[in-house]
């Protein structure tokens, strides 16, 4: 995962853990990298990682043992499919329809083509 | 402290080493060449280790200072430490090599054996054989000692000065002290020969030539070379590393 | 909490004046960035902070003292620059056994486990080394060191990609195991823009930002468009400053952005370097 620019990091760092729980890289009750290794991996402050994690442990996503490290939380993936579903029309649908807009595609058309993407898939 | 003054022995013992080992070499071709030679009339002599030595305390502390002094800055050194420090090297240093000078010139006196060639060191030079039994080695010691510590802290002195100095002043020093010393003050001296007298007197009388004293000479070092490190105290507290 | 208080610092080279009122304060277990133009006084200001030059005006504080020419607060800062203070003629592998000598928490182990993973060739003479090994053997000293402050000059001087990485994460890692404080100066901004959390930028000798990258980067936007919108947008509003591409506009400007962008901006959040380029261009 690259990091960019125009998002602030640590929340960059939450939402590639997040992709993670979703596609079960981490599954629930298992150990996800150190800070350290988040760090060292990216090229990032350790504050940052750790901003972006606290995130997810004040949403109940992941918990910390002392002295072993952290985990994904139990019903975590739950959790974060019902967040992600409720920011799901800000994070998308929202810029799709801007970009519809300014294509001159009306709401037919966007059905359409999220039915024929549905298919495909 | 103590790591600035191991440091700054350690930087030296390999010169010295070297310096050491040529003159231990030139005694032994001496000797041989006497063992050879050996039934010579002629009255010649051999000297200068000392004035050598002076010379090469001399330089030591002329060459190292710019360098240690940038390395011990780095190192988060106060320039008061730093100076402090050369000052305990040059006392060891000058220490060192009176011992060292006192057994050479043993040595040479029992290679080269008097009667054939005549060994003679400084002091005999200066003040003649007017000294005997334990005392001579005592005033030879503390002659000797002073005379390396006044010529270390020139060096140390000039050192300070050229460190503390610009592109520009470094090329004055460079080429103005040599210059002032061996052409111009001797001009001087002989264009004025009131001065050449008052020059004369001062180093007769502060030399102990006058009265035939070591001793006297030592004092004079001694206090010279307070005020060269006086002098290079002040110059070294506002020396800025770059 | 130790920290390092500049106060008032000015500094003359002659009639030039590098540094011009500087205040600022260091603290404990963070990651400065020092950002400036070539010539903008970085150097100048580690220099003094470092006991290696003396200020014109006002002082420099460590807990309350002086640090100038005072080798127990001098102990715990370690500076290395372009500049280097070593004896050219001394081997790596003498560097690391007299630094041992001055500093006694020098960790040799870890110096020469860094040596071997950037491949230091440890019997080469300090001045017979390429630019790039000269920087990372100084990098190299500066992180075994382990003092409380360590100030880096340009610290990727010369290195190559590959290089570059490995210091990074090599500095991330030791700043992670022993927290110090790390100030990093630079005018490469965007390598080291993640890793720094507090930015100091200098302009012609004087501090021009001082605050946390966060706050820096919170308090800022960029709004891009065609000219005509982008002018009117920008109305009123503080603006750091802007690129033109034909008729597209790009606006840097502080604060939040407005409730509702018109139709045809683009919002987008600002970066480092952008920002620095547009707070120090002339």
């Amino acid at each position: 995962m690259e990091l960019t620019q125009d998002k602030p990091i640590f929340l960059q760092i939450a939402e590639t853990i997040e992709d993670g729980i979703l596609t079960e890289i981490f599954k629930e009750e298992e150990q996800i990298p150190s800070i350290t290794e988040f760090s060292t991996q990216y090229k990032i402050n350790p504050a940052t990682a750790n901003k972006g994690i606290n995130l997810l442990v004040d949403d109940g996503i992941i918990y910390k043992k002392r002295g072993v490290g952290m985990f994904v939380s139990k019903g975590a993936t739950d959790l974060l499919r019902k967040k992600r579903q409720n920011d799901f029309y800000h994070t998308f649908i929202e810029r799709l329809i801007k970009e519809a807009k300014k294509l001159n595609l009306s709401s037919t058309d966007i059905i359409a083509m999220i039915e024929r993407g549905y298919d495909y898939e | 402290m103590s790591q600035l003054i191991k440091y700054q022995l350690l930087q030296l013992k390999n010169s010295f080493i070297i310096f050491a080992l040529i003159l231990f070499g030139l005694l032994i071709f001496g000797g041989i060449t006497l063992y050879i030679f050996a039934d010579s009339n002629g009255a010649s002599s051999v000297n200068g280790t000392e004035f050598s030595m002076v010379i090469f305390i001399f330089v030591i502390f002329v060459c190292c200072f710019g360098e240690n002094f940038r390395f011990f800055i780095q190192n988060g050194k106060s320039r008061k430490e730093i100076f402090t420090s050369v000052i305990f090297t040059e006392i060891i240093t000058s220490f060192g090599m009176t011992i060292f000078i006192l057994i050479f010139n043993f040595i040479s006196n029992v290679v080269f054996n008097r009667s054939i060639i005549a060994y003679s060191s400084l002091i005999e030079q200066m003040y003649g054989e007017n000294l005997f039994g334990f005392m001579k080695y005592i005033v030879q010691f503390i002659f000797i000692f002073a005379t390396l510590l006044v010529s270390g802290s020139f060096g140390f002195l000039i050192a300070t000065w050229f460190n503390r100095a610009g592109k520009i002043g470094r090329i004055l020093i460079a080429a103005g002290v040599p210059t002032f010393l061996f052409v111009l003050f001797p001009t001087l001296l002989g264009i004025f020969p009131s001065l050449r007298l008052l020059i004369g007197n001062f180093l007769l009388y502060s030399l102990g030539l006058k009265s035939n004293n070591p001793l006297i000479a030592s004092l004079t070092f001694v206090i010279t070379f307070i005020i060269f490190s006086i002098i290079s105290f002040f110059i070294v507290q506002r020396t800025e590393a770059k | 909490m130790s920290s390092i208080v500049i106060e008032n610092i000015s500094k003359n080279f002659g009639s030039v004046k590098a540094l011009n009122h500087i205040n600022l304060e260091l603290t404990e277990h963070k990651i400065y960035g020092l950002l400036g133009r070539n010539g903008a006084g970085k150097t100048t200001l580690l220099n003094l902070i470092n006991n290696r030059l003396f200020p014109s005006e006002g002082q420099i504080l460590f807990d309350g003292i002086n640090i100038e020419n005072n080798s127990s607060i001098q102990n715990q800062f370690y500076f290395i620059g372009e500049k280097s203070l070593y004896p050219d003629s001394m081997k790596v592998k003498a560097l690391y056994k007299y630094t041992k000598m001055f500093h006694p928490d020098f960790d040799e182990t870890y110096a020469y486990k860094l040596s071997e993973m950037f491949g230091v060739p440890l019997k080469k003479k300090l001045s017979s080394l390429s630019t790039g090994y000269k920087s990372i053997v100084k990098n190299i000293v500066a992180l075994s060191v382990n003092v409380p402050f360590v100030f880096f000059d340009e610290p990727i001087l010369g290195l190559d990609a590959n290089h570059r990485e490995l210091f990074y994460k090599v500095l991330i890692e030791k700043y992670i195991d022993q927290p110090a404080t790390y100030v990093l100066s630079t005018h490469l901004i965007e390598e080291v823009s993640n890793i720094i959390e507090e930015v100091i930028i200098i302009k012609n000798g004087e501090v021009i930002k001082n605050e946390s990258k966060e706050a820096l980067l919170d308090n800022g936007y960029s709004i891009s468009g065609p000219t005509g919108l982008v002018e009117s947008y920008c109305s009123g509003k503080e603006l750091i400053g802007f690129d033109t591409l034909g008729g597209l506009r790009s606006a840097y400007i502080v604060g939040k952005p407005d409730e509702n962008i018109p139709q045809g901006l683009e919002l987008s959040g600002m970066d480092l370097q952008k920002l620095f380029i547009q707070l120090t261009n002339i």
